[in-house]
């Protein structure tokens, strides 16, 4: 007796599994291959196009459906705090080591825009301070958030109740608006903001005690979220709280 | 990116990622009629397809990168979501699949109820001409598995057919049906 082609015998479920019609282990092996057989996953989206055309209608949705989920999309969305930002990567804040020192050293000298001023303090914090509210700044900061091509990101606390905006446009210029939602710090503390990219959490700039509209700069399209901590005085070169606020950037 | 009603669903999909709400307004009028249309087939509870339709586009508003637009179109994306949800708010509800059974043999014994169930989804002519091409053991396998949200093992039971017979059908009569609609000229995306 030889052996069944198992190619063969998920092929022949291949139909039934577009409609949902195969479940338990059997649904669960052939999810297995189709991870791995384009031919079979292709086939899957053939049919599945099929059943689209014999699923259509001609109706249309119930009257005031639409008026919900726009309700809904304004409700806070909280973000995934823990993929976003894993604890264990910052429960031992230590001092930085000379490496990434020099790595942030780069990166300061790769932003060098819009004011930002670059300080090394006692041999331990690169500071970096953003351009804050002036005229020019809210001008463009809202000619910004209007272009279809910068990309946008709400940047939200986990309960949802602190909301702004960050946008982000193709050549690095990123600014925050309605940062005046952060609540106030106490003196000798400043808000600080990240470019979290992969592993890295890499400071885009202070913001201080009491932000409004913010510009900063962040090069590449490998920063996918954004995130704000309150941070001791001179800043921090890695974060050492939890984010006050943070929010994914759509892909480039 | 001027009036939303021109461009492609790929280039809304692109714009729903940069929290446009508006492209999302835009999929809704395309889809949202498609999307509750079968969710109410398959659950035949008006409410609780208004529930699908809502997740299905909140869903896409939360993870719009989860729609590829290089594997297929927006429409069979939303609807195979529908369709899953659907379907596992039935299998989870075992009151209602007692019952949903007791509907769907009955269906099965009446005959050419399922052709007119088919038809009446399937409005546009040509679709209807595809439809109509397919063998019955085919079709009627195809519409229990899709619009009654049945397992193929399920189905074998219902048409008191071997397993195996009904999972070639299923697969053989989309084929089939993708092969007429595209003699009919109707466009399916690859």
């Amino acid at each position: 007796m030889t052996t069944p082609d198992p190619h063969a015998q998920f092929q022949e479920l291949l139909g039934a599994y577009a409609l949902d019609a195969v479940d338990g282990d059997e649904r669960a092996r052939l999810e297995d291959h189709l991870r791995d057989c384009a031919r079979c996953s292709d086939e899957v989206q053939q049919h599945r196009e099929v059943a689209a055309h014999l699923a259509y209608g001609g109706g249309d949705a119930p009257e005031g459906l639409w008026g919900r989920i726009a309700a809904a999309l304004e409700e806070p969305t909280s973000p995934d705090l823990a993929t976003l930002y894993p604890l264990a990567e910052r429960s031992h804040p230590r001092r930085p080591a000379p490496a990434l020192l020099a790595a942030a050293a780069v990166v300061v000298a790769a932003l060098g825009v819009l004011g930002w001023q670059v300080h090394r303090e006692s041999g331990q914090v690169s500071s970096l301070r953003a351009a804050l509210a002036s005229p020019g700044v809210v001008r463009a900061a809202t000619a910004a958030a209007a272009d279809p091509a910068a990309r946008v990101s709400v940047l939200a606390s986990a309960d949802g109740r602190i909301q702004l905006t960050g946008v982000l446009e193709r050549d690095g210029s990123g600014y925050l608006l309605r940062a005046g939602a952060l609540p106030a710090l106490p003196a000798g503390e400043t808000y600080q903001l990240w470019g979290i990219s992969g592993a890295d959490r890499i400071s885009l700039g202070l913001l201080g005690a009491n932000p409004t509209v913010v510009a900063f700069h962040a090069a590449g399209p490998g920063i996918t979220a954004l995130a704000i901590t309150a941070e001791a005085g001179g800043g921090a070169v890695q974060p050492t709280t939890t984010p006050v606020v943070v929010g994914r950037l759509p892909p480039v | 990116m001027g009036s939303l009603r021109d461009v492609s669903d790929g280039a809304l999909a692109v714009a729903i990622g940069r929290w446009r709400e508006d492209a999302l307004a835009e999929a809704f009028r395309r889809h949202a009629g498609a999307v509750y249309g079968l969710a109410q087939r398959v659950l035949r509870d008006a409410a609780a397809a208004e529930e699908i339709v809502q997740e299905v586009f909140l869903r896409l508003w939360n993870a719009p990168d989860r729609y590829d637009p290089e594997r297929g179109s927006l429409r069979s994306y939303l609807l195979a979501q529908a369709h899953g949800r659907a379907v596992d708010q039935l299998r989870s509800d075992t009151s209602r699949r007692r019952r949903e059974e007791r509907d769907a043999v009955r269906s099965t014994t009446v005959g050419p109820d399922v052709e007119r169930e088919v038809v009446e989804l399937t409005e546009a002519a040509h679709l209807k001409e595809a439809v109509l091409a397919l063998p019955i053991d085919e079709r009627r396998a195809i519409e229990l598995a899709y619009f009654g949200g049945h397992t193929y093992r399920e189905v074998a039971v219902m048409l008191a057919e071997p397993e195996g017979t009904v999972k070639s059908r299923i697969r053989s009569g989309l084929k089939r049906l993708r092969v007429g609609l595209a003699d009919v000229g109707t466009a399916v995306t690859e």
